[in-house]
């Protein structure tokens, strides 16, 4: 939850929302209306975002997930993929109705800054536009991704990691033994 | 093997941070309640025209549930993004329920039509018993039997 004291002032931001459902859209409109959003703009289909987003500048981009025709993941990506669009590095919220891992990942690798699960709190969003506005993530292009660092942490090797390797290594030089699955996940430990 | 390219982009909001005289996230968040409490009526309405639609799909034949699936997805989908706002928010756990039973068919190959029927009835009943304890009963037995069947959510 964003810290009830913090001050926000969000007068100066502008915003594209794409949701085909048009409950849900009112519905997120209504909340960064009541966030006071400088500017909010809003379509029903990837299509209309498209040539929204290759003419003007948003500052935050919401959209959902699962659209007919053309998905959010798809639209991040074309988002992500020209760096001459004015959008190209915008912050990307992607929303859908559920979040399993599996479609965390997917939002993820599109290029998307957050996934958040729909309906929508406005004390969650709110929360999540001020972690994006303390975000300080590099922006990485490479083979196959266009987007915010997905890097959370890099860690030093821990001391004990030649012994462990070596056990490793012990375990893999005996193939007669059958391997137990604890035996497989300590290889990747 | 190409490089990879790390820059640095300006943050376009972390300016909203830096007011004096904003408002507080406190106000802001109570100003966007109340602006959906002002929806609930016609979220309430467009969640009964959706539960209608889907509760049709039950009494179909399995071939045509399967064939449907995707249909069935969109409907359940509307009310799982939606439900919450207007209160109910047993039929968009349901909703969810069914749209996870679907996403389970396309991403691990798990097909069950009893136990999507199932939940296509019992949006009817929790849409009925909105607010009631069975509600939360019913939307908690239908967790455990997607848990038991292998879907992941």
């Amino acid at each position: 939850m964003a810290a009830f004291g913090i001050r926000l002032d969000l007068r100066k931001t502008k915003a594209l929302v794409v949701d085909d459902n048009p409950q849900s859209l009112e519905l997120l409109s209504q909340i960064l209306s009541g966030f006071r959003l400088g500017q909010l703009k809003s379509c029903l289909s990837a299509g209309e975002a498209r040539s929204l987003v290759a003419r003007e500048r948003f500052d935050l981009i919401l959209i959902d997930f699962a659209m007919p025709g053309e998905d959010g993941l798809h639209l991040a990506r074309h988002i992500r993929s020209d760096p001459s669009l004015p959008n190209h590095t915008a912050p990307i919220i992607i929303l859908h109705g559920y979040t399993p891992e599996h479609l965390v990942i997917q939002a993820r690798d599109a290029g998307a800054n957050m996934i958040v699960r729909k309906p929508v709190a406005p004390a969650i969003l709110l929360s999540r536009i001020e972690w994006i506005a303390r975000d300080a993530r590099q922006f990485v292009e490479s083979g196959g991704y266009c987007g915010p660092d997905r890097r959370i942490r890099t860690l030093p090797l821990s001391p004990e990691t030649p012994e462990r390797r070596s056990s490793a290594l012990a375990l893999v030089g005996n193939p007669e033994r059958a391997m137990s699955q604890d035996d497989v996940t300590a290889l990747f430990g | 093997m190409s490089e990879a390219r790390v820059y640095k982009v300006r943050n376009r909001i972390s300016e909203a941070l830096l007011s004096r005289d904003g408002p507080t996230a406190d106000r802001l968040v109570s100003d966007a309640d109340a602006q959906v409490a002002r929806l609930a009526t016609r979220i309430g309405a467009f969640v009964t025209d959706r539960v209608a639609t889907l509760t049709a799909f039950a009494e179909q034949p399995e071939e045509a549930l399967f064939g449907g699936c995707r249909t069935i997805a969109e409907p359940a989908m509307n009310i799982a993004e939606v439900a919450e706002a207007a209160g109910l928010d047993a039929v968009g756990a349901v909703a969810r329920g069914i749209c996870v039973m679907i996403d389970g068919l396309i991403s691990q190959g798990i097909w069950h039509t009893d136990a999507l029927r199932l939940h296509l009835r019992a949006l009817t009943l929790v849409h009925d018993q909105a607010g009631q304890p069975a509600a939360l009963t019913i939307v908690e037995e239908l967790r455990t039997l997607r848990r038991s069947l292998g879907f992941t959510e």
